[in-house]
Formats: C-alpha cells, sequence, structure tokens
C-alpha cells in the first residue's frame, strides 16, 4: 500500500500529540469498550437473552479486548524507538556487571575498527580520491626519463597531448631575504601550470616563451613558503630572491594546498631549454614528462604517439643511442603514477586490518555465544512471560550492535593513532598523504562498519540463545543445554579466529625477520660514530674550481679543529641514500656499438680519508693519497661488483675507464674527464652538479649527535668572508620534515652559505634501505684499486 | 488468540476501506460503525471490537477520520468519528484499488 509523505507526516504528527495525552486517550478507550459492551449486552438482552448468558456471550463476542488496547497504545507513541532505548539501558546494565567480558570484546572490536578506520581514509585519500586538478583522468605520466631537448621536441611534435615537464624536487639555498634556507624546489618547463590546469593565486604564471635562456630569471612561490618565509607579504609577487645564487624575480605564488610532484615542493624556476647548452640540454639531468591529453583524444592514440614521438627523438640525438633506449615507454595515469608502488602496500596493509577485523568479530562471537548460555535462564524467563522470539533476538543484537558501536567509538580514537603510523610509513612524498585524516566520510564509514560487525557476530549467539526450551532451562536452571549446532559453531569460530592469527603472526614474523637480516647485513662500511653533514655551497661560490676545493679543504680542517671529531671526510653522498649520479662510462675492451650502449655507473667523488673514516676496505690496488695531487684526475677506484662485471677474472688493477663520454668532456662541467667509479673528491670540479651538494662524514668521539651541534653551530661563523649573507644551519635527524624554526642556530652570517644539515648515517641508513634495489647493492663500496686512468 | 475474528480473514486494508465507507453519510460511534457493517453485509461481516478499535486508533493516527465526544442514545458520552477530506480522498483511491484486486480475482475464478 503506498503511503503519501503527508500521510507519513501526519502520523508523526499525532504520534507527538498522542504521546503526550497518553494516560488521558487509555481512559477514552476504556470508556469507549465500555459503552460498547453495555449496548451489546443491551442488544442481546432485547433479542431474549438471560442477564447472566448476555454477558458471556458478550465477552465472546467482544475477543481479547487487551490486545486491542495494547495495539491501541502502541499507535500512540513511538513504540520501536522507546523499546529500542530500553533495550539499550538494559544493555548497557548487562555490560557493566561483567566489565571483564566488555573490556576485551570492546577492546577487540576498537582494534579491528580502528586499524579500518585509518585504512579507509588513507585508501580514501590516496586511490579513490581523484588528482586534485580538472579534468584529472586526462592527465598522463610519459614514462621514463628524457633530456630536456626531449621537452621542446615533444612539444612541437605531439599532436594528440600537451607535454610539460617538471623535475625531480631538488633542494637550493634561498637567499636575499632574511636569513638563508633550503627548500625543496623543482625546474619546470613555462606550461606546466596550464597542463595541470592549475592557476597562480597571486600574480602570473610563466609565460610561453620564459623557459628560454636570459628570460627564465623568475620563480613562482607556494604558498606555504609564501606564508612561513615571507610572512604572506602580498607585495613579495615582483621582488627579487636568490634560488642557489641565482637572482630571481617572484612572479607568482600559488594557492594553498598546491604542490607538484610531490607534497614538498616549494618553488618552482623554468626549466631551462637551451640548445646552445650542449650539456644541459642533451645529457645533464634527465627529467620526468607529464602531458595531458588533447580534447578528443583517447588513452591509446596518446600511446601510440608515444611510440613514433620516441624514435623520431632518439635519432636527433647528437649521439648515437641504443636502439632499445626508452623503448617501453608508454603514458600511464597521472595518479596511478604519483601513487606509485603505494598501491600494493595499501592493500597488504588492508588486508591485514580486514583479517584484524575478522579475528576481532570471531572473537567477539564466540565470547557472546558463551555468555548466550550462561543466560539461558534469563532469557527463558523472558520467553515465559511472553516476549517472541524475534523481540529476543532483537534484544539481544541491540546489545551486540551497542558493543560494536561502543567499540566503534573507541576504534575511532585508535585509528587516529594508527593513521598517523600508517603515514608515516608511507614515503612522505607521496602526493595527498598530508590530507588524510579521520574525517566524516570515514566517521560515516565506521558507523556502518560498526553497524555490520555488530550484526555479523551478533546474529549467530543471539539466535543460538533464542532456542531455548522453556520448561527445561527453568526447571533445571540448567546452564548447559546448548544444542549441538552451536556448539560446533563455536568451536568453528574459534578455528578460524586462530587460523587467522597464525596468518597474521607468520606475515608479522616474516617482515622482522627481513627487518633483522637488513640490520645484520654488512653495509660494506661501519656507520658507528659517524655523523654525516649535508652542505651545499652556492653555484656561484664554486664557479672556480680552485676556490671550491679550497672551500672543502677548510671544512675539513675546521672540522678536526672541534674537540671531540677525530677524523673528517666529504663524499658527494653518503653511502646507501641513492643520491650518487649516474655516468655513461667508456670501459677498456668493452667498445661501445649501437646495441651496446656505454654502461651507466655510478660516480661517486670522495676525499682521501673517507674510505678509511668509513671502514670500507681496500681488497685489491692503493686509495688516493695527496701525492696524486693534481695528477688525481687521472686515478679512480672502482668497486668489486663493477670489476666482475667488466673483468671477471682478471686483474683490473690498470685497466682503464672513461666518465662521462665525449659530451661531459665538451661540457667541461660536471665531473669532467673524472673516470670514474670513485673519484677523488678534490678532483671533482665542486661546482659541477655532482659534488654541489657535498656530505662531509666525521668521526666523533662520545655523543656523535651533540659535536654535530658544535659543528652546525660554529662552523658559519669560522666561514664569515665579509658579505652579509645569513645561513641557517638545521638537524636532519630521524625525521625527514623541513626544519623547525625553534632548532635552527640563528643569527649565524657567512658569507659562503652553507645549507648546512646534519643527519645521523645510521638513521638514514635505515630510512633508506628500504628502497635498496639492486643497483644500490651494486654500490657497495668495496673499492679493489686506485689507478691511473687516462684513456 | 482473539484476532481470529473474521475481519482479519478479510484482504489486508479492508476493514480500513470497510470503516470508512460507513463513516461516508454521517459520523458514527464503535458500536454504531460495528452495527452499521453488520447489518449492511446481512451478517456476514461481524466485526470483532479487538480488531475495530485498533483499526480506528489507525485511522486516527493516520488522520482519515477525526473524533468528537458526543451524547449516545441511552444519554452516555459516545466518541463518534467523523470522516476527513484525506479519509474521503484515502477512501476513493482504496475502491479503486480494491474493485481491481476483486476484479482480478474473479477473472483468476472465471478462466477456464
Amino acid at each position: 500500500m503506498s503511503q503519501p509523505i503527508h500521510t507519513l507526516l501526519v502520523r508523526i504528527w499525532h504520534r507527538l500529540v498522542f504521546r503526550w495525552r497518553r494516560d488521558e486517550l487509555d481512559r477514552e478507550l476504556a470508556e469507549e469498550l465500555e459503552l460498547h459492551q453495555l449496548l451489546k449486552r443491551r442488544q442481546n438482552e432485547e433479542a431474549g437473552l438471560a442477564s447472566a448468558a448476555a454477558v458471556e456471550l458478550v465477552r465472546k463476542q467482544m475477543g481479547n479486548i487487551t490486545l486491542a488496547k495494547e495495539e491501541s497504545r502502541d499507535m500512540w507513541s513511538f513504540m520501536r524507538l522507546e523499546r529500542l532505548l530500553q533495550d539499550l539501558r538494559y544493555a548497557a546494565r548487562m555490560f557493566r556487571r561483567t566489565p571483564a567480558f566488555t573490556g576485551v570484546a570492546v577492546l577487540s572490536l576498537a582494534l579491528g575498527i580502528g586499524g579500518n578506520a585509518a585504512m579507509f581514509s588513507l585508501v580514501n585519500t590516496l586511490l579513490v580520491r581523484p588528482l586534485p586538478y580538472p579534468q584529472p583522468d586526462r592527465l598522463v605520466r610519459i614514462t621514463g626519463i628524457f633530456p630536456r631537448a626531449a621537452v621542446s621536441d615533444f612539444q612541437q611534435q605531439s599532436r594528440a597531448m600537451d607535454v610539460a615537464a617538471v623535475s625531480t624536487p631538488s633542494e637550493v639555498n634561498l637567499t636575499g631575504q632574511g636569513e638563508a634556507i633550503r627548500v625543496i624546489g623543482s625546474a619546470a618547463s613555462a606550461n606546466f601550470l596550464s597542463v595541470l590546469g592549475v592557476s597562480v593565486a597571486r600574480g602570473r604564471s610563466f609565460a610561453a616563451s620564459e623557459d628560454l635562456p636570459g628570460r627564465d630569471g623568475i620563480v613562482v612561490l607556494s604558498d606555504s613558503l609564501w606564508k612561513d618565509k615571507f610572512g604572506s607579504d602580498p607585495a613579495m609577487v615582483g621582488r627579487v630572491i636568490t634560488v642557489n645564487g641565482v637572482a630571481r624575480q617572484v612572479v607568482g605564488i600559488m594557492p594553498a594546498g598546491f604542490s607538484f610532484p610531490s607534497a614538498k615542493v616549494q618553488l618552482w624556476i623554468p626549466m631551462r631549454l637551451d640548445q646552445s647548452n650542449f650539456l644541459e640540454y642533451w645529457a645533464g639531468e634527465f627529467v620526468p614528462l607529464i602531458a595531458r591529453l588533447r580534447p578528443g583524444t583517447t588513452a591509446q592514440q596518446a600511446q601510440s604517439e608515444i611510440q613514433t614521438l620516441v624514435t623520431q627523438f632518439r635519432r636527433t640525438f647528437p649521439y648515437p643511442m641504443a636502439r632499445d633506449w626508452n623503448a617501453d615507454t608508454t603514458a600511464i595515469p597521472l595518479q596511478q603514477d604519483l601513487v606509485g608502488d603505494i598501491r600494493g602496500k595499501l592493500i597488504i596493509l588492508l588486508s591485514s586490518v580486514g583479517i584484524v577485523l575478522l579475528i576481532a568479530c570471531a572473537n567477539v562471537a564466540s565470547l557472546l555465544l558463551s555468555r548466550a548460555t550462561t543466560r539461558r535462564k534469563e532469557i527463558a524467563l523472558r520467553a515465559a512471560l511472553g516476549a517472541g522470539r524475534p523481540r529476543i533476538v532483537r534484544q539481544l543484537l541491540t546489545e551486540s550492535v551497542l558493543l560494536a558501536f561502543v567499540g566503534g567509538a573507541l576504534g575511532i580514537l585508535l585509528g587516529t593513532t594508527a593513521l598517523s603510523i600508517f603515514k608515516s610509513l608511507l614515503p612522505s612524498t607521496t602526493p595527498g598523504l598530508a590530507e588524510a585524516a579521520i574525517d566524516w566520510h570515514v566517521i560515516a564509514a565506521v558507523t556502518a562498519l560498526a553497524l555490520f560487525t555488530g550484526l555479523a557476530f551478533g546474529i549467530a549467539p543471539a539466535w543460538s540463545a533464542s532456542q531455548v526450551d522453556l520448561t527445561e532451562s527453568i526447571k533445571t536452571g540448567s546452564q548447559r543445554s546448548t544444542t549441538g549446532v552451536w556448539t560446533r559453531l563455536r568451536s568453528w569460530l574459534i578455528t578460524a579466529e586462530v587460523a587467522l592469527t597464525l596468518v597474521l603472526v607468520v606475515s608479522a614474523g616474516l617482515l622482522i625477520k627481513s627487518l633483522y637480516t637488513l640490520s645484520q647485513a654488512d653495509p660494506g662500511f661501519s656507520p658507528a660514530h659517524i655523523l654525516a653533514i649535508r652542505i651545499s655551497p652556492d653555484q656561484s661560490s664554486c664557479k672556480q674550481r680552485s676556490a671550491c676545493v679550497a672551500l672543502y679543504e677548510s671544512l675539513l680542517q675546521h672540522a678536526r679543529d672541534i674537540s671531540g671529531i677525530t677524523d673528517s671526510a666529504i663524499a658527494n653522498a653518503v653511502p646507501l641514500n641513492g643520491e650518487l649520479p649516474m655516468l655513461p662510462v667508456d670501459v677498456e675492451g668493452h667498445p661501445k656499438s649501437i646495441d651496446h650502449p656505454a654502461p651507466m655507473l655510478w660516480a661517486g667523488a670522495i676525499s682521501p680519508d673517507y674510505l678509511r673514516i668509513m671502514h670500507i676496505p681496500l681488497t685489491n690496488g692503493r686509495t688516493f693519497t695527496a701525492a696524486d695531487g693534481p695528477k688525481s684526475d687521472a686515478v679512480l677506484l672502482i668497486t668489486a661488483s663493477t670489476a666482475r662485471r667488466f673483468w671477471p677474472g682478471e686483474n683490473p688493477v690498470g685497466k682503464h675507464i672513461k666518465a662521462g663520454g665525449t659530451a661531459m668532456e665538451n661540457g667541461g662541467g660536471c665531473c669532467g674527464r673524472r673516470p670514474s667509479i670513485h673519484i677523488k673528491q678534490a678532483a671533482a670540479h665542486l661546482g659541477g652538479r655532482c659534488a654541489l651538494h657535498a656530505v662531509l662524514s666525521v668521526r666523533a668521539r662520545g655523543r656523535a649527535d651533540s659535536r654535530g651541534h658544535d659543528f652546525t653551530r660554529e662552523t658559519p661563523f669560522r666561514f664569515r668572508a665579509g658579505r652579509k649573507r645569513t645561513s641557517q644551519a638545521r638537524r636532519r635527524s630521524g625525521s625527514r620534515r623541513p626544519g623547525r624554526p625553534g632548532s635552527t642556530s640563528a643569527g649565524s652570517r657567512v658569507g659562503f652559505h652553507l645549507g648546512v644539515a646534519l643527519y645521523d648515517t645510521r638513521l638514514h641508513q635505515f630510512r633508506c634501505s628500504r628502497h635498496s634495489t639492486g643497483g644500490y647493492w651494486d654500490l657497495r663500496p668495496r673499492i679493489v684499486l686506485g689507478y691511473p686512468a687516462d684513456l | 488468540m482473539g484476532r481470529n475474528t473474521q475481519a482479519s480473514d478479510l484482504l489486508p486494508g479492508t476493514l480500513d476501506l470497510l470503516i470508512l465507507r460507513t463513516l461516508v453519510h454521517e459520523s458514527k460511534h464503535g458500536y454504531g460503525i460495528a452495527q452499521r457493517l453488520r447489518q449492511v453485509s446481512d451478517d456476514v461481516l461481524q466485526v470483532g471490537e479487538s480488531s475495530l478499535y485498533p483499526a480506528l486508533q489507525r485511522l486516527l493516527l493516520n488522520g482519515w477520520v477525526k473524533a468528537e465526544w458526543g451524547a449516545s442514545e441511552n444519554n452516555r458520552r459516545a466518541r463518534y468519528y467523523a470522516l476527513t477530506a484525506a479519509g474521503r480522498k484515502q477512501l476513493a483511491s482504496e475502491r479503486e484499488e480494491f474493485a481491481r484486486v476483486i476484479g482480478a480475482i474473479q477473472k483468476v475464478l472465471e478462466s477456464a
């Protein structure tokens, strides 16, 4: 029967009114029924029946008057609601009486629901929520990395896509306004904001030709940088700041919340596309490409076009490239690229919290089943007093749902904690990770989950409890007369619970074992008592090699002067952090051809003491010495794996390797002719990219941390050189969060504005070991030999 | 149980429909409604009070009838029920529906 909304509203209104007048209505109904009885009796008497018989007949004809009254009474109030409240009150009383049972049940549910709340929040934010750009499904990432030349080439050739490039974020020194700080920046092609579909909040975006040399002295700031560093000064647009020693005019400020490609990027400079700079244009840093599909093109069209683009582009290289160079390039959804391998991790986490919830459900269900046995008498009594079976089931289900809701509420509290743990497990660069929070979406999901689990674990115990044999239970007070089915169900539940727990315990054990193995693995060096201090001098201060070498020499000397520091060395990266540059090399006896392109090797630059300080053993030959002097350009060390790769079974000492290829030589810049795997640091051109960020490793006595503090506090003063520039030191222990204002040693002014940061190698190693791949372990610095190697 | 009167053997909702119909021309009290139904149906429809009064409460709740106290034939206070506008509308639509269902049942019964 269809009931119009109007009738429904009338009913609710009437119930509200009747609820107030219940007693009056009750009296009126009684009066009405009494009159009815009277009229009926009179009629029967008129029909000739004796008075007593008439009364009897009336009673028969009337039927069950009590039931009629009850039914009417139900209509005068929100009976269901009132019964529910009554049930809830009763359930709460029951739970208070058995605190141990309640505690265990609520806690296991809270753990299950809490974990799921946190995971739901993560999955919702990272996998479900689309990227915050218009038409996010049209954005793609072109896989592989390409030289800058490819950016202009693809932009001109592509019919299906608008191509942009945003470089991998890196640390840059920001000066020119107050204290020098180190921020994360990216170089981006001029069109990157229009490809993403985002506009600036203030000022303007990069103009079309501003990636050309001479016009690229501009920068766009993130909202967070603008707020934190420049105090939301509206006059910032148009001002000049110095980024890595280059003066750049601020042209725009991004809206709050925008960051690309990772959540930490704070400024963007134009990616210079300068054909005349051969090295930078063709060889230098390779960049990732993104693109927006043009209207009317499909992802398939774009993918097939990319094949053509890459093939054509490969032929335009000024030197031959391998035939399979970037041959597997394709276009994948940008979101998929940004989320990366997190999908897998999330699914593993999601399954484990799912299993935890299942265990919790099974646990509570078996607890409730055994409780149902002890409550048989109470339930039998209720049944005897007229409670129907559905009524009893409803009462028991109310209890279990109440339990689930209490567990859910506690679960939300636990979920916030779990969420912060999960967040710290995922790479902090994950887009949107910071926004994952317990919001109303999650609360709604948790409520639904609690209701569902409450019903799921409650239905079997409730049904079993309602199956009481009345007389038997009341007579004997027996609490053991459970039927076989329910006993069996209970043992199944416990079996399932143990099985699921075993799955979790085994996987947790495996994880712990890999962690233990990792911690026991010989990294090839000894990180104990080693501090690593990260140094980024400006390009300007390292333009001349001699000045740069002198800077690092004096830094080393200064470090040794600090009491408690026994030794110091410089390298372009600490072991295992993956920040080493990769160089193509020419290897003696391994001629290059189109099918055998130049092998790529990681290039480390180290000072002579580095191997000794890091306890890296030399297996063959010799290490660098001061005696190499100016000729050190011609010497290099290779790792055991490199030796095995190129000269298996041979003595590699005395072989020749040329690093960087022709292009590098011509550029004369970065790492110049240093044939390499490990290059003597002083020989590496420090003004170039590879050694711009150097790591000063010092071996300290006592608490390494405090020595590092001494160093970073004192160093900037020692290096004062007249120019009024400031620097800031910040500690980089454990967390990778940007330094908070409080942790800076303020007021230090130096000429070489050293963005000095320090971190404990041990911590760092631990963090990075998660990323370690085959390529990494190749790096195990078992140095084989030192060798004159000018090919 | 007392609910097993003839009224509850009817199609669901039919009792409500019948009550509404008896009130079309004049307001009646409970006993009057039961009498009327019995008379009109030649004693076929005997509505027990245990069905009648809850049904009347339901109609009140839905706003299809309204009730007023008045003097009855034997000088006692009686509650008289009268159709409201919503009740009239409901009656019309229910009659239609009822006719449709009955017609359908007829067809099934008469089919070969």
